[in-house]
């Protein structure tokens, strides 16, 4: 196809959260972007919530981990060196398909560990820096919430109201009110009401089987109808191989195979990296050459270093009331940052986040939710789920990671994608910091259950298919002696090779990662907007 | 396989679905409006996700004669024949001893159970899929917010 041999100003690898924001952000500028995605195009009409059996599709096709839903898109990821496996989409949209919309930022603090609490590292750019890229992209995404909560500095207006608690959220919030503790409505990216032309949320409940409203904001309805407009080009089905470079060591383009598994070239000034945390290190480990025998942008032997997760333990309280718990998004209702910033009396340094999740649907009531205590078979089956079913309230414990250079990602030995591309291993170990916070968290969530009127509580000290979000593979900082790219996700090795995805994380903070992620994809694109001339290669 | 169908099963004998049936009424066994996951028809559902897997094929081809067997050794007679407090403690049995089948024979009378629309429709989620009607939830009470936004804040500086 000879359009693929011409070179485009700006190539970006990967649909998802960060890639599809950035590349609306240079369309505006009028820079010509092309995006090349593993995956295909989603038809929210076909989401699988208007079925009678749609809870089953949770099992395989809409299965987050990829290893086991296996579809045509995905490639698989040896995870059985890591406690916690690896959760992904792959389509445009990326994981903002599956994801629970729940959207905090992180807090001033987050970008300042060595200097406040002297572990990790600092950012190399600050909140205050960020903030004006977090108020856009909430703009952008349509966010529900309220401003006024303590956790944070004073945020711009929310586009939509709150959601709604239902007699779920009132019931657990009586319990953060009898204790003192903090709580607020999360900000969420769905819509509770009509907004820049999508839906407003239904309440239907499962947020992660694909939002059939259009209400929650993936990326697929948001960014890229808009960037798409602007003039973007996003190809669908294309599966990046390696990063091609010429012999002054900059990026040429990359190589790809496209649906029918035919190699294609794409050339390009700039090439973009937004695969994630996983996948960004898998590319530049894949993309070795003469100049880069370990790797393109290896020097510091850091690609890959530095894996971070959010580790979760997970606490369902059983109440003896109905709770109407299949009502509402199911990952967000409120969230508690009272445990959030460090106090070294906890015997831990930082922190973490209460997340609220909603009830489970009737399977997944019988197989023991997110604590895995499956209901009993036998006589006793009636009533123990009759017990559970709709009465029960989860708080997620989401724990900061922090760095350590030897959990990370590397190329699996044996282990190919279909297009014998070599596929990633995780090695992951849970820290003691880690462990002993995950276990003050149980702790303090049994509490809050029981001061809400739980009558027993069941807790899963670290939840295995909760790897979520994937970070610090491919970390920003100061040098190249301890960081892969500058503040500006520029690799220190290659000048025209940019990432912007969760890899570039220097902390993982106690929040979901996702509108930092596309805070820092837009201020990236607008350094780019400023520089381009400059950049070309 | 009780309830009438056309459909022919993708894998189990006429025997083993006898079979089948029983097993899953201890394993969710009637109860006041529910009834047992063996006369629901989930033995139908279980028959096609097994019959799309090798893996589950050898599985439940293995698990099943453990449980003939099981009873044979203990009662003499045959599972169908047995009374339930017996049928439950040949099931146990093979819990204990072919814990990977068992788990998986439960995990899938669940699903297929639990998804089924007479079934879903007892749990009063208003008997239907989630969309496209979705539920109304009025929404949130500001007020409930007062106390908490007398707080100082609680984040550092930095």
């Amino acid at each position: 196809m000879a359009e693929d041999r011409e070179r485009v100003d700006v190539l970006v690898i990967g649909a998802g959260a960060s890639g599809a924001a950035f590349t609306w952000s240079l369309s505006q500028a009028g820079i010509k972007v092309m995006c090349l995605e593993q995956g295909g195009w989603m038809d929210p009409k076909s989401y699988p919530t208007v079925l009678d059996d749609w809870e089953l599709y949770r099992q395989h096709a809409y299965h987050p981990d990829p290893n086991l839903r296996r579809l045509p898109a995905d490639y698989p990821i040896n995870d059985t060196a890591s406690p916690i496996a690896p959760l992904m989409y792959n389509a445009v949209g990326g994981s903002t398909i599956h994801w629970s919309a729940h959207f905090p930022r992180f807090r001033p603090s987050d970008f300042r560990v060595r200097t406040l609490d002297g572990v990790a590292d600092d950012w190399p750019l600050t909140y205050a820096q960020l903030e004006p890229f977090f108020d856009l992209n909430d703009r952008m995404m349509g966010i529900a919430g309220i401003t006024g909560d303590p956790a944070y500095p004073p945020k711009s207006p929310r586009q939509v109201p709150p959601l709604p608690l239902g007699t779920l959220g009132q019931t657990i919030v009586k319990g953060f009110e009898k204790l003192g503790w903090h709580w607020w409505p999360s900000d969420t990216a769905i819509l509770t009401r009509p907004y820049d032309g999508r839906n407003a949320c239904n309440n239907c409940g499962p947020c992660d089987i694909g939002c059939y409203q259009g209400a929650k904001a993936s990326v697929d309805i948001t960014y890229w109808p808009r960037a798409l407009a602007l003039g973007a080009g996003l190809k669908p089905h294309a599966r990046v191989r390696e990063i091609n470079v010429r012999s002054d060591g900059l990026a040429d383009g990359v190589l790809y195979y496209d649906e029918a598994g035919h190699i294609q070239e794409q050339k390009a000034h700039l090439v973009v990296l937004a695969c994630n945390g996983i996948g960004t290190p898998r590319l530049l480990l894949n993309s070795r050459s003469a100049l880069f025998p370990d790797g393109l942008a290896n020097s510091s032997g850091l690609v890959g270093r530095n894996l971070m997760f959010h580790p979760y333990a997970m606490v369902t309280g059983i109440f003896p009331e109905r709770l109407e718990g299949y009502k509402g998004p199911n990952g967000c209702s409120i969230f508690s940052q009272e445990f959030y910033e460090t106090d070294v009396s906890r015997g831990f340094v930082r922190g973490y986040s209460f997340q609220v999740v909603r009830g489970f649907g009737p399977v997944a009531t019988a197989l023991g939710g997110v604590v895995r205590q499956r209901v009993p078979w036998g006589t006793e089956h009636r009533r123990v789920f009759d017990e559970r079913f709709d009465r029960t309230i989860t708080l997620a414990v989401t724990g900061e990671d922090l760095p350590e250079p030897h959990n990370r990602v590397v190329l699996d030995p044996q282990l190919t994608d279909s297009d014998g591309i070599p596929a990633p291993q995780v090695i992951y170990t849970l820290s003691e910091n880690s462990r002993k916070m995950l276990a003050h968290g149980v702790a303090r969530a049994t509490e809050v259950l029981q001061a809400a009127g739980a009558v027993e509580v069941q807790s899963n000290p670290l939840l295995r298919p909760a790897g979520w979000h994937l970070m610090g593979t491919v970390r920003m900082g100061t040098h190249r002696a301890n960081s892969v790219v500058d503040a500006y996700g520029r690799c220190h090795d290659v000048p025209n090779l940019f990432v912007i995805d969760g890899s570039i994380l220097v902390t993982g903070a106690a929040v979901n990662p996702t509108s930092t992620i596309q805070a820092l994809a837009l201020y990236i694109a607008d350094y780019i907007k400023q520089n381009v001339r400059h950049l070309h290669g | 396989m009780t309830e009438a169908s056309t459909e022919s099963p993708a894998f189990f004998a006429a025997a083993q679905c006898e079979l089948l049936v029983s097993v899953l009424n201890r394993i969710i066994p009637a109860a006041g409006a529910f009834p047992g996951a063996g006369d629901l028809g989930v033995a139908r559902y279980i028959d096609r996700v097994v019959g799309q897997s090798a893996a589950l094929k050898h599985l439940f081809a293995q698990g099943l004669v453990q449980i003939t067997l099981t009873s044979q050794a203990r009662y003499a007679q045959p599972l169908t024949m047995l009374l339930e407090g017996q049928r439950d403690a040949v099931l146990r049995h093979v819990e204990a001893t072919a814990p990977e089948f068992f788990e998986i024979l439960v995990t899938h009378t669940y699903s297929g159970y639990y998804s089924h629309p007479s079934i879903v429709r007892f749990l009063g989620m208003e008997g239907r899929p989630p969309q496209p009607r979705g539920y109304h939830l009025e929404p949130l009470d500001l007020s409930l917010l007062d106390n908490i936004k007398q707080r100082q804040p609680i984040y550092r500086q930095a």
